[in-house]
């Protein structure tokens, strides 16, 4: 992926996160919205289709299979022509209106069929919540309560969405490394690591190693730089 | 994307429900007997909301599910504005086995079909899921006698405290008494009151308990088993729509099935406990001694087939439509195959 595509998704995928939240869409929907997102366009050709498009309906998709049972097409409708259009006015209910109903509907069976119909989406968040629930036991209850960890863990992971890491990375090394960098963030080290035969995060997940860890920090940092990019 | 409605050539039409119709047909690639289920769009209403979310619900926990007992989703194709799903073929249902006067059921054959829900049934509830619509027409059977759990239109995840479920699943005569009381958080137990139904009913050969309405449902349960005090299940009159019904004695289960042995007596009352907390988990069912002791469940390929008989297949299409009709719009029921 180039760095202008890496740009645009960028931007699409904070659009999701605010129509997502507008929709009042809890966590995971939004986060598997992001995933069905960039499922389709590791497949498919970004100069070939409209990313918001995709997008909506990854919105709309990812509500419903998450079970996000009080989300409806009018709702969606509105909700990210209002995002993307901010200076016009709301839309009313007549033939634009039902066009853009109508798009999204095929754009969701095209979205499936391109997905093969996979839309199942596994995230870290049930595992970080268990890392999470362990460290707080090794640290003592003082330094856990002057730093923000955990706070600093689930934006760390909310964040990650904006790029593809989701795609090439195990859930639980998503978890891990999130951790690793909220405790470097914070200058803390987990209570005895240089002292115990195995890492902390040995303990979690056998089969990851330091090297992975800081491709998925690199990874996040890259996407913070984005950022700081486009607002300069 | 290649045209997939070529690779399946239909064979002959086999049923249709509200949600879909089915075929039978041949998988040209792999020379293979398949049911295809083709979704249909239905209403306006629906074709402008998408995707049926009971389908997409289907589709997303079969894809994950890999077990000898549950129905195997072979694939899933789209064309045009329609949606496919492509299944492994059943010849029958327990419900047409149950029904067709020309089979005897024996103790063994029953263990047998009782062995295979469970081990399916235990083996979707260790992935935390719920199937929410047990009854004989879901349980396929095919000619080598393997029974496979299917229909996962109302299936779910379960074990997340903070959702809160519909209490208008499973059809009403399986539908356990916290249900129908309501409870709109609810686990496992719900599956393993509807085997314990199940189980009634190969034994009787007619639905063990045939309400009419809701309340005439538990009021059939609590004429049968025993209306439950205070100390059966500390939790029932808190339940969101309880009523107190008057006290009755019940029926010892062994005067109603007098031919059962003890151990399958014991099953069977662990099945329909009152309190789901109390009622056995399919794990628990599995390692019963019921399952252990003689007679031995009968290999699957000795269990009995149902022939051509016309008029059975007729005379259950035919109660499966009343019972349709009677449904109303409340609980959207589909197609068996």
């Amino acid at each position: 992926m180039n760095e202008n595509e890496a740009v645009v998704h960028f931007r699409v995928i904070r659009f999701v996160y605010e129509a997502g939240l507008k929709l009042r869409m809890k966590t995971i929907p939004i986060a598997s919205a992001c995933v069905l997102y960039h499922r389709f366009f590791r497949e498919n050709k970004l100069d070939s289709y409209d990313p918001y498009l995709i997008a909506a309906t990854c919105l709309y998709l990812g509500a419903k299979t998450e079970e996000e049972q009080h989300v409806n097409i009018r709702d969606v409708v509105n909700v990210t022509y209002r995002t993307l259009n901010r200076d016009k006015p709301a839309l009313e209910m007549g033939t634009t209106f039902q066009q853009y109903r109508e798009t999204i509907v095929n754009c969701e069976l095209f979205l499936l069929r391109s997905l093969q119909f996979k839309s199942v989406v596994y995230h870290p968040h049930k595992f970080l919540l268990h890392y999470l629930k362990y460290l707080e036991d090794w640290f003592d209850p003082f330094t856990w309560k002057s730093v923000p960890i955990s706070r600093t863990c689930w934006a760390l992971l909310r964040d990650s969405y904006h790029s593809p890491l989701a795609l090439r990375y195990k859930p639980q090394h998503i978890a891990i490394a999130v951790i690793y960098m909220s405790l470097l963030c914070h200058g803390v080290e987990v209570p005895s690591n240089r002292v115990s035969d195995s890492t902390w995060w040995k303990v979690f997940k056998e089969d990851i190693t330091l090297n992975e860890i800081k491709d998925i920090i690199n990874e996040i940092v890259y996407t913070y730089d984005m950022e700081t990019a486009l607002q300069t | 994307m290649e045209d997939k409605s070529k690779r399946y050539e239909k064979i002959q039409f086999l049923g249709e429900g509200q949600f879909a119709t089915v075929y039978k047909a041949r998988d040209e690639v792999k020379d293979k007997i398949v049911a295809v289920k083709k979704i249909k769009l239905g209403t306006r209403q629906e074709a402008a909301d998408g995707i049926n979310r009971t389908a997409l619900r289907e589709i997303k926990l079969l894809q994950e599910l890999n077990h000898p007992n549950i129905i195997g989703l072979l694939d899933v194709f789209g064309q045009k504005s329609n949606v496919s799903l492509v299944f492994d073929f059943m010849d029958t249902d327990l419900e047409i086995i149950i029904k067709d006067n020309n089979i005897i059921l024996t103790l063994g054959h029953i263990k047998a079909y009782m062995l295979q829900t469970l081990k399916g049934l235990e083996y979707l509830h260790n992935n935390w899921i719920l199937h929410r619509d047990m009854k004989p027409n879901n349980l396929l059977i095919n000619r080598e006698g393997t029974l496979k759990l299917g229909d996962f239109g109302l299936a779910k995840f379960f074990g997340s405290p903070n959702r809160i479920y519909t209490h208008q699943v499973v059809t009403r005569w399986y539908r356990c008494p916290e249900l129908l009381f309501g409870a709109r958080n609810y686990g496992t137990g719900v599956d393993i009151w509807a085997v314990g139904c199940i189980l009634a009913e190969l034994l009787l050969r007619i639905p063990f308990l045939p309400g009419d309405t809701d309340l005439d449902q538990l009021s059939k349960i609590f004429q049968c088993l025993g209306t439950p005090s205070k100390e059966d299940w500390p939790a029932m009159e808190f339940l969101p729509d309880f009523v107190q019904f008057k006290t009755c004695p019940g029926t010892p289960l062994k005067d109603i099935f007098i031919a059962a042995s003890d151990d399958l007596l014991d099953i069977l009352q662990g099945m329909l406990m009152m309190d789901p907390l109390k009622r056995v988990t399919a794990t628990q069912a599995l390692k019963s001694s019921y399952f252990t002791n003689k007679p031995y469940a009968t290999p699957c390929h000795m269990l009995p087939m149902v022939g051509d008989k016309k008029e059975v297949i007729d005379q259950c299409k035919r109660s499966q439509k009343r019972k349709l009709e009677g449904e109303g719009g409340g609980l959207v029921k589909r197609l068996v195959f």
